[in-house]
Protein backbone atom coordinates (compact mmCIF):
# COMPACT_ATOMS: atom_id res chain seq x y z
CA UNK A 1 0.00 0.00 0.00
CA UNK A 2 2.97 2.01 1.01
CA UNK A 3 4.36 1.53 -2.25
CA UNK A 4 1.43 2.46 -4.10
CA UNK A 5 0.84 5.31 -2.24
CA UNK A 6 4.27 6.76 -3.11
CA UNK A 7 4.08 5.56 -6.53
CA UNK A 8 0.76 7.84 -6.86
CA UNK A 9 2.28 10.54 -4.57
CA UNK A 10 5.70 10.73 -6.86
CA UNK A 11 3.40 10.98 -10.11
CA UNK A 12 1.29 13.61 -8.58
CA UNK A 13 4.53 15.46 -7.65
CA UNK A 14 6.15 14.99 -11.74
CA UNK A 15 3.32 16.07 -12.92
CA UNK A 16 2.68 19.02 -10.48
CA UNK A 17 6.60 20.42 -11.48
CA UNK A 18 5.31 19.93 -15.09
CA UNK A 19 7.33 17.31 -16.80
CA UNK A 20 4.07 15.15 -17.07
CA UNK A 21 2.27 16.65 -20.11
CA UNK A 22 0.51 14.51 -22.43
CA UNK A 23 2.14 10.55 -21.25
CA UNK A 24 -0.06 8.01 -20.80
CA UNK A 25 -0.84 6.97 -17.16
CA UNK A 26 1.22 4.44 -15.75
CA UNK A 27 -1.21 1.64 -14.35
CA UNK A 28 0.30 -1.16 -11.53
CA UNK A 29 -1.40 -4.67 -12.16
CA UNK A 30 0.02 -5.64 -9.36
CA UNK A 31 2.21 -7.80 -11.65
CA UNK A 32 6.00 -7.74 -12.89
CA UNK A 33 4.75 -5.18 -15.25
CA UNK A 34 6.83 -3.02 -17.91
CA UNK A 35 5.36 -1.12 -19.97
CA UNK A 36 7.38 -0.46 -22.90
CA UNK A 37 6.64 2.38 -25.71
CA UNK A 38 4.22 1.36 -28.83
CA UNK A 39 5.25 -1.27 -30.31
CA UNK A 40 2.33 -0.70 -33.61
CA UNK A 41 4.36 0.23 -36.78
CA UNK A 42 2.40 3.15 -37.60
CA UNK A 43 4.65 5.48 -40.64
CA UNK A 44 5.61 7.80 -38.23
CA UNK A 45 8.41 10.29 -37.44
CA UNK A 46 7.95 11.49 -33.86
CA UNK A 47 5.40 10.21 -30.95
CA UNK A 48 2.54 12.38 -31.19
CA UNK A 49 1.39 14.14 -27.56
CA UNK A 50 -2.25 11.90 -27.09
CA UNK A 51 -5.65 14.22 -26.52
CA UNK A 52 -7.80 12.75 -24.02
CA UNK A 53 -11.72 12.54 -24.25
CA UNK A 54 -13.66 12.11 -21.06
CA UNK A 55 -17.19 10.74 -21.33
CA UNK A 56 -19.35 13.13 -20.10
CA UNK A 57 -21.78 12.74 -16.76
CA UNK A 58 -24.49 12.21 -19.01
CA UNK A 59 -23.21 8.95 -20.78
CA UNK A 60 -22.65 7.54 -17.07
CA UNK A 61 -26.64 8.13 -16.41
CA UNK A 62 -27.44 7.17 -19.83
CA UNK A 63 -26.12 3.84 -19.11
CA UNK A 64 -27.63 3.46 -15.35
CA UNK A 65 -31.26 4.26 -16.46
CA UNK A 66 -30.96 1.55 -18.95
CA UNK A 67 -29.39 -1.23 -16.35
CA UNK A 68 -31.98 -0.23 -13.54
CA UNK A 69 -30.65 3.23 -11.61
CA UNK A 70 -33.27 5.39 -10.48
CA UNK A 71 -33.91 9.07 -9.13
CA UNK A 72 -33.19 9.69 -6.00
CA UNK A 73 -32.78 13.73 -6.12
CA UNK A 74 -31.33 13.83 -2.20
CA UNK A 75 -28.28 13.07 -3.72
CA UNK A 76 -27.82 16.39 -5.97
CA UNK A 77 -26.32 18.98 -4.61
CA UNK A 78 -28.39 21.53 -3.76
CA UNK A 79 -28.69 24.68 -5.25
CA UNK A 80 -28.79 26.76 -2.29
CA UNK A 81 -24.80 25.78 -1.90
CA UNK A 82 -23.83 27.93 -4.59
CA UNK A 83 -23.50 31.09 -2.73
CA UNK A 84 -21.05 29.01 -1.06
CA UNK A 85 -18.85 29.13 -3.98
CA UNK A 86 -16.78 32.08 -4.03
CA UNK A 87 -13.36 31.70 -5.77
CA UNK A 88 -12.66 30.16 -9.18
CA UNK A 89 -11.52 26.66 -8.11
CA UNK A 90 -15.32 26.32 -5.85
CA UNK A 91 -17.31 27.74 -9.07
CA UNK A 92 -15.42 25.47 -11.46
CA UNK A 93 -15.50 22.24 -9.69
CA UNK A 94 -19.36 23.08 -8.45
CA UNK A 95 -20.36 23.80 -12.64
CA UNK A 96 -18.96 20.62 -13.03
CA UNK A 97 -21.13 19.23 -10.03
CA UNK A 98 -24.31 20.85 -11.11
CA UNK A 99 -23.64 19.77 -14.82
CA UNK A 100 -24.10 16.46 -13.78
CA UNK A 101 -26.88 17.02 -11.54
CA UNK A 102 -28.48 18.22 -15.01
CA UNK A 103 -28.05 15.40 -16.56
CA UNK A 104 -28.61 13.12 -13.70
CA UNK A 105 -31.99 15.02 -13.36
CA UNK A 106 -32.79 14.93 -17.30
CA UNK A 107 -32.07 11.44 -17.99
CA UNK A 108 -34.22 10.29 -15.13
CA UNK A 109 -37.01 12.67 -16.41
CA UNK A 110 -37.34 15.21 -13.67
CA UNK A 111 -37.71 18.49 -15.86
CA UNK A 112 -39.12 20.28 -12.96
CA UNK A 113 -35.65 21.36 -11.21
CA UNK A 114 -33.97 22.07 -14.45
CA UNK A 115 -34.41 25.05 -15.12
CA UNK A 116 -33.28 26.19 -11.88
CA UNK A 117 -30.22 24.10 -11.91
CA UNK A 118 -29.34 25.54 -15.50
CA UNK A 119 -29.59 28.89 -13.78
CA UNK A 120 -27.44 28.16 -11.17
CA UNK A 121 -25.19 26.66 -13.89
CA UNK A 122 -25.46 30.10 -16.28
CA UNK A 123 -23.80 31.98 -13.38
CA UNK A 124 -21.15 30.19 -12.65
CA UNK A 125 -20.60 29.83 -16.47
CA UNK A 126 -20.51 33.77 -15.77
CA UNK A 127 -18.05 34.30 -12.99
CA UNK A 128 -15.38 31.65 -15.00
CA UNK A 129 -16.00 33.78 -18.29
CA UNK A 130 -17.50 31.03 -20.37
CA UNK A 131 -21.42 32.54 -20.66
CA UNK A 132 -20.60 32.52 -24.44
CA UNK A 133 -21.71 29.39 -24.28
CA UNK A 134 -25.06 29.80 -23.37
CA UNK A 135 -26.63 31.16 -25.90
CA UNK A 136 -29.65 34.03 -25.49
CA UNK A 137 -32.34 31.10 -26.50
CA UNK A 138 -31.07 28.29 -24.19
CA UNK A 139 -33.35 28.85 -21.21
CA UNK A 140 -36.41 29.67 -23.44
CA UNK A 141 -35.48 26.41 -25.08
CA UNK A 142 -35.76 24.76 -21.90
CA UNK A 143 -39.19 26.32 -20.44
CA UNK A 144 -40.30 25.29 -24.31
CA UNK A 145 -39.34 21.86 -23.32
CA UNK A 146 -40.47 21.46 -19.81
CA UNK A 147 -41.87 17.90 -20.21
CA UNK A 148 -39.72 16.80 -22.94
CA UNK A 149 -36.99 14.45 -21.10
CA UNK A 150 -35.63 14.16 -23.90
CA UNK A 151 -34.89 17.73 -25.01
CA UNK A 152 -33.82 18.18 -22.00
CA UNK A 153 -31.10 15.18 -21.79
CA UNK A 154 -29.89 16.38 -24.97
CA UNK A 155 -30.15 19.92 -24.35
CA UNK A 156 -28.12 19.33 -21.01
CA UNK A 157 -25.48 16.99 -23.11
CA UNK A 158 -24.77 19.56 -25.79
CA UNK A 159 -24.41 22.32 -22.97
CA UNK A 160 -21.42 20.25 -21.38
CA UNK A 161 -20.27 19.17 -24.70
CA UNK A 162 -19.92 23.53 -25.36
CA UNK A 163 -19.02 24.60 -22.11
CA UNK A 164 -15.82 21.92 -22.69
CA UNK A 165 -15.04 22.70 -26.46
CA UNK A 166 -15.07 26.30 -25.68
CA UNK A 167 -12.84 26.02 -22.29
CA UNK A 168 -10.33 23.94 -24.69
CA UNK A 169 -10.05 26.22 -27.72
CA UNK A 170 -9.34 29.13 -25.37
CA UNK A 171 -7.01 27.62 -23.38
CA UNK A 172 -8.79 27.59 -20.22
CA UNK A 173 -6.89 24.31 -18.93
CA UNK A 174 -7.86 25.14 -15.36
CA UNK A 175 -11.05 25.98 -15.48
CA UNK A 176 -12.11 22.39 -17.93
CA UNK A 177 -9.89 20.48 -15.36
CA UNK A 178 -11.81 21.87 -11.98
CA UNK A 179 -14.90 21.19 -14.33
CA UNK A 180 -14.16 17.97 -15.58
CA UNK A 181 -13.27 17.06 -11.64
CA UNK A 182 -16.13 18.16 -10.41
CA UNK A 183 -18.77 16.38 -12.95
CA UNK A 184 -16.83 13.22 -12.12
CA UNK A 185 -16.87 13.26 -8.59
CA UNK A 186 -20.42 14.46 -8.59
CA UNK A 187 -21.24 11.32 -10.98
CA UNK A 188 -19.49 8.89 -8.95
CA UNK A 189 -21.14 9.92 -5.75
CA UNK A 190 -24.62 9.52 -7.33
CA UNK A 191 -24.27 5.78 -8.95
CA UNK A 192 -22.28 4.65 -5.37
CA UNK A 193 -25.27 6.07 -3.52
CA UNK A 194 -27.35 4.13 -5.66
CA UNK A 195 -26.20 0.65 -4.67
CA UNK A 196 -27.89 -0.40 -1.84
CA UNK A 197 -26.41 -3.54 -1.08
CA UNK A 198 -23.42 -4.81 -2.65
CA UNK A 199 -23.50 -7.61 -5.94
CA UNK A 200 -20.29 -8.12 -7.63
CA UNK A 201 -22.89 -9.06 -10.75
CA UNK A 202 -25.09 -5.78 -10.79
CA UNK A 203 -24.38 -3.87 -13.55
CA UNK A 204 -24.40 -0.46 -11.64
CA UNK A 205 -21.55 -1.83 -9.64
CA UNK A 206 -19.90 -3.38 -12.78
CA UNK A 207 -20.33 0.60 -13.98
CA UNK A 208 -18.58 2.19 -10.59
CA UNK A 209 -15.77 -0.24 -11.48
CA UNK A 210 -15.70 1.35 -15.14
CA UNK A 211 -14.85 4.43 -13.51
CA UNK A 212 -11.89 3.84 -12.57
CA UNK A 213 -10.90 4.42 -16.44
CA UNK A 214 -12.37 7.20 -16.60
CA UNK A 215 -10.57 8.81 -14.01
CA UNK A 216 -7.36 7.42 -15.20
CA UNK A 217 -7.81 9.13 -18.24
CA UNK A 218 -9.08 12.35 -16.28
CA UNK A 219 -6.02 12.33 -13.86
CA UNK A 220 -3.86 12.12 -17.43
CA UNK A 221 -5.79 15.14 -18.53
CA UNK A 222 -5.36 17.14 -16.05
CA UNK A 223 -1.75 16.38 -15.47
CA UNK A 224 -1.22 18.68 -18.46
CA UNK A 225 -2.03 21.49 -16.03
CA UNK A 226 -0.83 20.08 -12.90
CA UNK A 227 1.31 23.12 -12.29
CA UNK A 228 -1.62 25.27 -11.58
CA UNK A 229 -2.08 25.02 -7.70
CA UNK A 230 -5.86 24.76 -7.82
CA UNK A 231 -5.51 22.09 -9.87
CA UNK A 232 -2.56 20.11 -8.44
CA UNK A 233 -4.82 19.98 -5.27
CA UNK A 234 -8.04 18.90 -7.13
CA UNK A 235 -5.55 16.13 -8.81
CA UNK A 236 -4.09 14.87 -5.32
CA UNK A 237 -7.61 14.25 -4.27
CA UNK A 238 -9.02 12.10 -7.55
CA UNK A 239 -5.39 10.80 -7.35
CA UNK A 240 -6.10 9.11 -3.88
CA UNK A 241 -8.84 8.18 -5.14
CA UNK A 242 -7.63 6.01 -8.13
CA UNK A 243 -5.22 4.23 -5.87
CA UNK A 244 -8.56 3.23 -3.90
CA UNK A 245 -9.78 1.42 -7.08
CA UNK A 246 -6.53 -0.39 -7.68
CA UNK A 247 -5.31 -1.07 -4.53
CA UNK A 248 -8.67 -2.62 -3.71
CA UNK A 249 -9.95 -3.95 -6.99
CA UNK A 250 -9.53 -8.02 -8.28
CA UNK A 251 -7.75 -8.07 -11.27
CA UNK A 252 -9.09 -10.70 -14.50
CA UNK A 253 -7.75 -11.93 -16.71
CA UNK A 254 -8.98 -11.67 -20.30
CA UNK A 255 -10.23 -14.69 -22.23
CA UNK A 256 -7.76 -13.64 -24.81
CA UNK A 257 -4.69 -13.51 -22.32
CA UNK A 258 -2.87 -15.14 -24.96
CA UNK A 259 -2.90 -12.34 -27.98
CA UNK A 260 -5.78 -9.85 -29.24
CA UNK A 261 -8.59 -11.24 -30.03
CA UNK A 262 -11.52 -10.61 -31.93
CA UNK A 263 -15.19 -12.30 -32.12
CA UNK A 264 -18.44 -11.11 -33.85
CA UNK A 265 -21.72 -10.64 -32.38
CA UNK A 266 -24.25 -10.20 -35.50
CA UNK A 267 -21.40 -8.53 -37.43
CA UNK A 268 -20.06 -6.17 -35.21
CA UNK A 269 -16.71 -7.18 -34.37
CA UNK A 270 -15.89 -7.67 -30.44
CA UNK A 271 -12.58 -6.76 -28.82
CA UNK A 272 -11.52 -8.75 -25.91
CA UNK A 273 -9.89 -6.84 -23.47
CA UNK A 274 -6.40 -8.65 -22.03
CA UNK A 275 -7.85 -8.43 -19.04
CA UNK A 276 -10.27 -6.22 -16.39
CA UNK A 277 -10.20 -5.06 -13.10
CA UNK A 278 -13.58 -6.17 -11.11
CA UNK A 279 -15.02 -4.82 -7.66
CA UNK A 280 -15.72 -6.35 -4.50
CA UNK A 281 -17.02 -5.53 -1.49
CA UNK A 282 -14.11 -4.13 -0.01
CA UNK A 283 -13.73 -1.66 -2.77
CA UNK A 284 -16.89 -0.75 -2.89
CA UNK A 285 -17.32 0.46 0.81
CA UNK A 286 -13.89 1.95 0.32
CA UNK A 287 -14.85 4.29 -3.08
CA UNK A 288 -18.22 5.48 -1.63
CA UNK A 289 -16.50 6.31 1.32
CA UNK A 290 -13.86 8.30 0.16
CA UNK A 291 -16.19 9.35 -2.97
CA UNK A 292 -18.27 10.87 -0.20
CA UNK A 293 -15.72 12.37 1.95
CA UNK A 294 -13.99 13.97 -1.81
CA UNK A 295 -18.02 15.12 -2.93
CA UNK A 296 -18.51 17.05 0.79
CA UNK A 297 -15.04 18.33 0.34
CA UNK A 298 -16.12 20.39 -2.56
CA UNK A 299 -19.87 21.14 -2.23
CA UNK A 300 -19.14 22.45 1.14
CA UNK A 301 -21.84 20.68 2.72
CA UNK B 1 15.62 46.81 -23.63
CA UNK B 2 12.15 48.29 -23.01
CA UNK B 3 11.33 47.74 -26.32
CA UNK B 4 12.26 44.27 -26.75
CA UNK B 5 10.36 43.49 -23.83
CA UNK B 6 7.13 45.04 -24.94
CA UNK B 7 8.57 43.32 -28.64
CA UNK B 8 8.54 40.09 -26.90
CA UNK B 9 5.17 40.14 -25.15
CA UNK B 10 3.26 41.12 -28.49
CA UNK B 11 4.94 38.47 -30.04
CA UNK B 12 3.84 35.72 -27.41
CA UNK B 13 0.42 37.61 -27.58
CA UNK B 14 0.27 36.96 -31.24
CA UNK B 15 1.90 33.45 -31.06
CA UNK B 16 -0.91 32.50 -28.47
CA UNK B 17 -4.02 34.57 -30.78
CA UNK B 18 -2.68 32.46 -33.42
CA UNK B 19 -3.08 29.26 -31.75
CA UNK B 20 -6.99 29.95 -30.55
CA UNK B 21 -7.79 30.82 -33.93
CA UNK B 22 -6.27 27.59 -35.44
CA UNK B 23 -8.13 25.60 -33.01
CA UNK B 24 -11.50 27.81 -33.41
CA UNK B 25 -11.53 27.56 -37.24
CA UNK B 26 -11.48 23.67 -37.06
CA UNK B 27 -14.37 23.71 -34.62
CA UNK B 28 -17.00 21.09 -34.95
CA UNK B 29 -14.98 19.71 -37.97
CA UNK B 30 -15.83 16.27 -36.56
CA UNK B 31 -19.43 16.53 -37.84
CA UNK B 32 -18.31 16.85 -41.23
CA UNK B 33 -17.04 13.21 -40.58
CA UNK B 34 -20.84 12.06 -40.94
CA UNK B 35 -20.26 12.62 -44.77
CA UNK B 36 -18.12 9.83 -45.13
CA UNK B 37 -20.97 7.38 -43.89
CA UNK B 38 -23.24 5.90 -46.65
CA UNK B 39 -27.01 7.40 -46.38
CA UNK B 40 -28.25 4.16 -45.43
CA UNK B 41 -26.26 3.54 -42.25
CA UNK B 42 -27.03 7.11 -40.96
CA UNK B 43 -29.92 5.76 -38.60
CA UNK B 44 -31.56 7.78 -35.43
CA UNK B 45 -30.03 4.87 -33.33
CA UNK B 46 -26.89 6.42 -33.84
CA UNK B 47 -26.20 9.43 -31.43
CA UNK B 48 -22.81 10.98 -31.05
CA UNK B 49 -20.75 10.56 -28.63
CA UNK B 50 -19.04 13.36 -26.34
CA UNK B 51 -15.79 11.72 -26.52
CA UNK B 52 -15.61 13.15 -29.93
CA UNK B 53 -12.50 15.53 -31.31
CA UNK B 54 -11.26 17.63 -33.18
CA UNK B 55 -7.59 19.46 -33.62
CA UNK B 56 -5.49 21.49 -35.94
CA UNK B 57 -2.70 19.14 -36.62
CA UNK B 58 0.34 19.49 -39.00
CA UNK B 59 0.03 17.92 -42.12
CA UNK B 60 1.93 14.32 -42.80
CA UNK B 61 1.81 14.32 -38.87
CA UNK B 62 -0.15 11.55 -36.68
CA UNK B 63 -2.72 12.72 -34.55
CA UNK B 64 -3.58 10.41 -31.35
CA UNK B 65 -6.69 10.79 -28.96
CA UNK B 66 -7.91 8.01 -26.44
CA UNK B 67 -11.11 7.44 -25.26
CA UNK B 68 -13.15 5.41 -22.69
CA UNK B 69 -15.31 2.56 -24.74
CA UNK B 70 -18.30 1.38 -22.68
CA UNK B 71 -19.28 -2.57 -23.48
CA UNK B 72 -23.17 -1.64 -23.41
CA UNK B 73 -22.45 0.60 -26.47
CA UNK B 74 -21.88 -0.38 -30.06
CA UNK B 75 -19.13 2.04 -31.35
CA UNK B 76 -18.94 3.99 -34.91
CA UNK B 77 -15.72 5.59 -35.46
CA UNK B 78 -15.15 7.98 -38.56
CA UNK B 79 -12.18 9.94 -39.39
CA UNK B 80 -12.24 13.47 -41.91
CA UNK B 81 -10.20 16.54 -42.61
CA UNK B 82 -10.73 19.71 -43.81
CA UNK B 83 -8.49 19.05 -46.75
CA UNK B 84 -9.71 19.48 -50.26
CA UNK B 85 -9.66 16.43 -52.38
CA UNK B 86 -7.88 14.81 -49.65
CA UNK B 87 -7.09 11.03 -50.29
CA UNK B 88 -8.77 8.36 -48.13
CA UNK B 89 -7.12 8.93 -44.67
CA UNK B 90 -5.35 5.87 -42.67
CA UNK B 91 -6.47 5.34 -39.20
CA UNK B 92 -5.66 2.98 -36.80
CA UNK B 93 -7.88 1.16 -33.28
CA UNK B 94 -5.23 0.78 -30.85
CA UNK B 95 -5.38 -1.09 -27.20
CA UNK B 96 -3.13 -2.23 -23.79
CA UNK B 97 -2.31 -5.89 -23.27
CA UNK B 98 -0.80 -7.72 -21.20
CA UNK B 99 2.14 -9.13 -23.52
CA UNK B 100 4.57 -12.47 -21.95
CA UNK B 101 7.61 -12.11 -23.57
CA UNK B 102 11.65 -12.06 -22.44
CA UNK B 103 12.57 -8.54 -21.40
CA UNK B 104 16.66 -7.68 -22.33
CA UNK B 105 18.18 -10.56 -20.21
CA UNK B 106 16.17 -13.22 -21.25
CA UNK B 107 13.90 -13.39 -18.32
CA UNK B 108 10.19 -14.18 -18.84
CA UNK B 109 8.54 -10.17 -18.31
CA UNK B 110 4.58 -9.65 -18.55
CA UNK B 111 4.58 -5.74 -20.44
CA UNK B 112 1.91 -3.68 -20.87
CA UNK B 113 1.48 -2.73 -24.48
CA UNK B 114 -0.56 -0.67 -27.47
CA UNK B 115 -1.39 -3.47 -29.61
CA UNK B 116 -3.56 -2.07 -32.65
CA UNK B 117 -7.24 -4.43 -33.10
CA UNK B 118 -8.35 -2.68 -36.74
CA UNK B 119 -6.16 -0.58 -39.18
CA UNK B 120 -8.22 0.80 -42.19
CA UNK B 121 -5.43 -0.53 -44.39
CA UNK B 122 -6.84 -3.91 -44.29
CA UNK B 123 -10.20 -3.03 -45.49
CA UNK B 124 -9.95 -0.60 -48.10
CA UNK B 125 -8.69 2.15 -46.13
CA UNK B 126 -12.98 2.64 -44.99
CA UNK B 127 -14.05 5.62 -43.32
CA UNK B 128 -15.87 4.16 -40.58
CA UNK B 129 -15.45 1.19 -38.77
CA UNK B 130 -18.20 -0.17 -36.49
CA UNK B 131 -16.82 -2.47 -33.06
CA UNK B 132 -17.16 -3.08 -29.30
CA UNK B 133 -15.85 -4.29 -26.74
CA UNK B 134 -16.24 -7.45 -24.24
CA UNK B 135 -15.25 -5.30 -21.30
CA UNK B 136 -15.20 -1.96 -20.60
CA UNK B 137 -11.11 -0.11 -21.97
CA UNK B 138 -9.52 2.34 -22.84
CA UNK B 139 -9.07 2.71 -26.67
CA UNK B 140 -6.61 4.44 -28.66
CA UNK B 141 -7.17 5.83 -32.40
CA UNK B 142 -4.05 6.84 -34.42
CA UNK B 143 -5.23 9.52 -37.53
CA UNK B 144 -2.58 9.93 -40.19
CA UNK B 145 -2.71 13.32 -41.82
CA UNK B 146 -2.13 13.68 -45.82
CA UNK B 147 0.79 15.38 -45.82
CA UNK B 148 -0.30 17.47 -48.88
CA UNK B 149 -3.52 19.60 -50.11
CA UNK B 150 -5.15 22.29 -49.09
CA UNK B 151 -6.95 23.18 -45.76
CA UNK B 152 -10.29 24.29 -46.72
CA UNK B 153 -9.95 26.66 -43.17
CA UNK B 154 -9.09 30.32 -45.05
CA UNK B 155 -6.92 30.56 -41.67
CA UNK B 156 -4.72 27.77 -42.93
CA UNK B 157 -4.03 28.61 -46.55
CA UNK B 158 -0.64 28.05 -47.43
CA UNK B 159 0.37 26.83 -44.02
CA UNK B 160 1.36 23.49 -42.82
CA UNK B 161 -1.84 22.66 -40.90
CA UNK B 162 -5.17 21.41 -41.39
CA UNK B 163 -8.52 20.51 -39.54
CA UNK B 164 -9.12 16.82 -38.50
CA UNK B 165 -12.23 15.16 -36.89
CA UNK B 166 -12.30 12.20 -35.19
CA UNK B 167 -16.18 11.54 -34.85
CA UNK B 168 -17.90 8.96 -32.17
CA UNK B 169 -20.95 7.73 -32.54
CA UNK B 170 -22.22 5.18 -30.47
CA UNK B 171 -25.78 2.92 -29.90
CA UNK B 172 -26.67 0.59 -27.59
CA UNK B 173 -25.94 -2.49 -27.70
CA UNK B 174 -27.48 -6.09 -26.97
CA UNK B 175 -25.62 -7.36 -23.63
CA UNK B 176 -22.75 -9.82 -24.37
CA UNK B 177 -23.31 -13.66 -23.33
CA UNK B 178 -19.91 -13.50 -20.67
Amino acid sequence: MKKRFLQGFSFFLVASIGLVSCNDSKTDLDLDLDETADTTKMEQTNEPAISYSVPTPNDLFEIIKAVGGELDMSLINSVENKDKYVDLKSKALNFGVYSADLGYMSCFDNGIEFLKYTKAVEDLAGDLGISEVFDKTLLDRIEENEENYDSLFNISSQTYYESYAYLEENKKGQELSLIIIGGYIESVYIISNLIENFDENSEIVEKLGDQHLVLGQIIDFCAQYADIEAVSEALSDIIKLQSVFEENMDYMEGTNANGSNVSNDNDIPTFASGGSYRMNQKTYDAVKSEITELRNKITQK
Amino acid sequence: MRHKIIFGIALLGLIVLQSIQAQQSCRKVHEFCKDVIPADQQSKKWEMDNQSKYATVEKGKVYEMSFIAYRDYVYRISTCTDVEDAEKINFEILHTELVRRPDKNGNPRIFKEKVSIFNNKTEDMAQFYKFRVEKSEKLYIKVNVPISGKSEAKEFKDSDFVCVGVLLEHSKAERLGF
